[in-house]
C-alpha cells in the first residue's frame, strides 16, 4: 500500500509542477452560492458588497471551470492528491487523534470538527498533503474519527488553485458579522461591542479553503458540504475499517 | 414539508415523560436529532449541543436561507452560547428551527407540538 502512495506521490509532484501556471491568480473565476437546490455559477463579480443579514454564514463556491466536465488529466490529478492525502494521513499517525493533537492540531475558534495547527496555516505552503492547515474529525462510534483534511489559500486575496479542474472547487464564507481574523486567514475571536478585535482583525470573509475527504463523501471527494448524516457516517467508517 | 421534515417524518417523544431531547454537534456532528420531533403540549424540549459553533435560530428555510417571518409562537427561541437550553411546548403547530452558522448545508429541523401524543414505545422511535 505504501509503495503504492509513494509511485502516487511522485506523479502528483509531476502535475503540480505543471499545474502552477504563473497566470493561475489571473483567470476569470465564478462564485456559486451554496446550499440552494443546484449550483448557479455566475461572475465573481456578482459577489454582494455587504453581507447579508441572515443567516450568520452563507458559503459561496468558486471555480475557474463553471460547469465543466473534468478532463482525464485533472481527473488523475484530483485521485491523486486525495491519495497522497490519505498516505500523508497514515505517515503522520494523524488517524490517532491523540498524535495529531501533539503534532499541533488544535480545536478551531467556534467550530466543533475543525483542528488546526497555526504554524502550517502561516507558513505561504498551499496544497501540501503533508502539511494540511485542517485536519477534520468527526466523533463516532469509533472515537474521534479522522475524516478529511481543510486546505487554506496562503493569503486571503489568493484564489484556491484547481489542482483538479472542476472536480476540486474551493469554497470561502461570508458571515453577517464580522470575526476576528489572524492575517486575514485565522479566525480566532469575534469583536467586542465597540468593533475591536484583541486579536487580528475584523472581517466579513474568510479566505478560500478546499477539503479533502477521506471517507467516501456523499457528494465527492472534495465536497463542500460538512454535514453528513450520522447513520452514513458511521456506514462509511465501518467501511473503511479504522 | 418544513426544514426537511413531511408530516411521517416527524418521531414521537414518550407521552408520560413530557419532554424530549434533540441532540446535535459532537456525536450528531451537523445534524439534529431527531430533526423532525412531535411533543405534546406542554412539553419540555431541551437542545443539547456546542450552541457558540451551532447558534440556534427559529424559523422556516426555503432553498437553504432562512425566511423572514414571525416565529414568536414557536416553542424555539435564539441560544447563541453554551452548552444546552430548553423550552416548552406552549402552542400547537410545527415550528421549524435551525443552525444559524450551517442552514446553508442543511442544518435544521422541525417540533410538531400536538394535543396528545400517541405512544407506541418507551423511547423515540424512527429517529432519521
Amino acid at each position: 500500500m505504501i509503495e503504492r502512495f509513494a509511485i502516487v506521490g511522485i506523479v502528483l509532484a509531476s502535475l503540480a509542477a505543471t499545474a502552477c501556471a504563473p497566470d493561475e491568480n489571473e483567470a476569470v473565476d465564478y462564485i456559486s452560492r451554496f446550499g440552494g437546490p443546484e449550483r448557479r455559477w455566475t461572475p465573481r463579480l456578482g459577489l454582494p458588497v455587504k453581507p447579508q443579514k441572515r443567516p450568520a454564514m452563507l458559503i459561496y463556491e468558486v471555480s475557474r471551470f463553471p460547469d465543466a466536465v473534468a478532463t482525464e488529466e485533472q481527473r488523475m490529478a484530483a485521485e491523486a492528491f486525495r491519495e497522497a492525502s490519505m498516505l500523508a494521513a497514515v505517515q503522520n499517525g494523524w488517524y490517532d487523534f491523540e498524535v495529531a493533537a501533539r503534532s499541533g492540531y488544535q480545536l478551531m475558534f467556534s467550530d466543533d470538527a475543525h483542528y488546526v495547527n497555526e504554524e502550517y496555516v502561516f507558513d505561504d505552503v498551499v496544497l501540501d498533503p503533508t502539511r494540511p492547515e485542517f485536519l477534520m474529525y468527526y466523533r463516532t462510534s469509533r472515537g474521534m474519527s479522522l475524516v478529511g483534511f481543510m486546505f487554506y489559500v496562503a493569503d486571503p486575496s489568493h484564489r484556491g488553485e484547481q489542482l483538479g479542474g472542476p472536480l476540486t472547487t474551493w469554497h470561502f464564507h461570508v458571515w453577517s458579522r464580522p470575526q476576528c481574523l489572524l492575517s486575514g486567514l485565522l479566525a480566532v475571536d469575534v469583536p467586542n461591542l465597540a468593533g475591536e478585535c484583541a486579536r487580528g482583525e475584523p472581517s466579513v470573509r474568510s479566505p478560500e479553503m478546499l477539503h479533502v475527504w477521506l471517507v467516501d463523501h456523499p457528494e465527492g471527494p472534495f465536497a463542500t458540504r460538512m454535514r453528513i448524516a450520522p447513520e452514513v457516517l458511521e456506514r462509511l467508517i465501518t467501511a473503511r475499517g479504522f | 414539508m418544513l426544514n426537511g421534515c413531511a408530516a411521517e417524518d416527524f418521531v414521537t417523544t414518550r407521552l408520560a415523560s413530557r419532554s424530549a431531547t434533540v441532540r446535535f454537534g459532537h456525536e450528531a456532528g451537523h445534524n439534529y436529532r431527531p430533526r423532525c420531533l412531535r411533543v405534546s403540549l406542554g412539553s419540555r424540549i431541551r437542545f443539547e449541543g456546542p450552541f457558540d459553533a451551532h447558534p440556534l435560530a427559529p424559523g422556516r428555510v426555503e432553498a437553504g436561507i432562512p425566511i423572514d417571518e414571525d416565529t414568536a409562537r414557536g416553542p424555539v427561541s435564539e441560544v447563541l452560547g453554551g452548552q444546552s437550553a430548553e423550552f416548552v411546548a406552549a402552542t400547537p403547530g410545527r415550528f421549524g428551527y435551525y443552525c444559524d452558522s450551517h442552514v446553508v448545508e442543511g442544518m435544521m429541523g422541525a417540533i410538531e407540538v400536538v394535543e396528545s401524543v400517541e405512544v407506541e414505545s418507551g423511547e423515540v422511535r424512527g429517529a432519521p
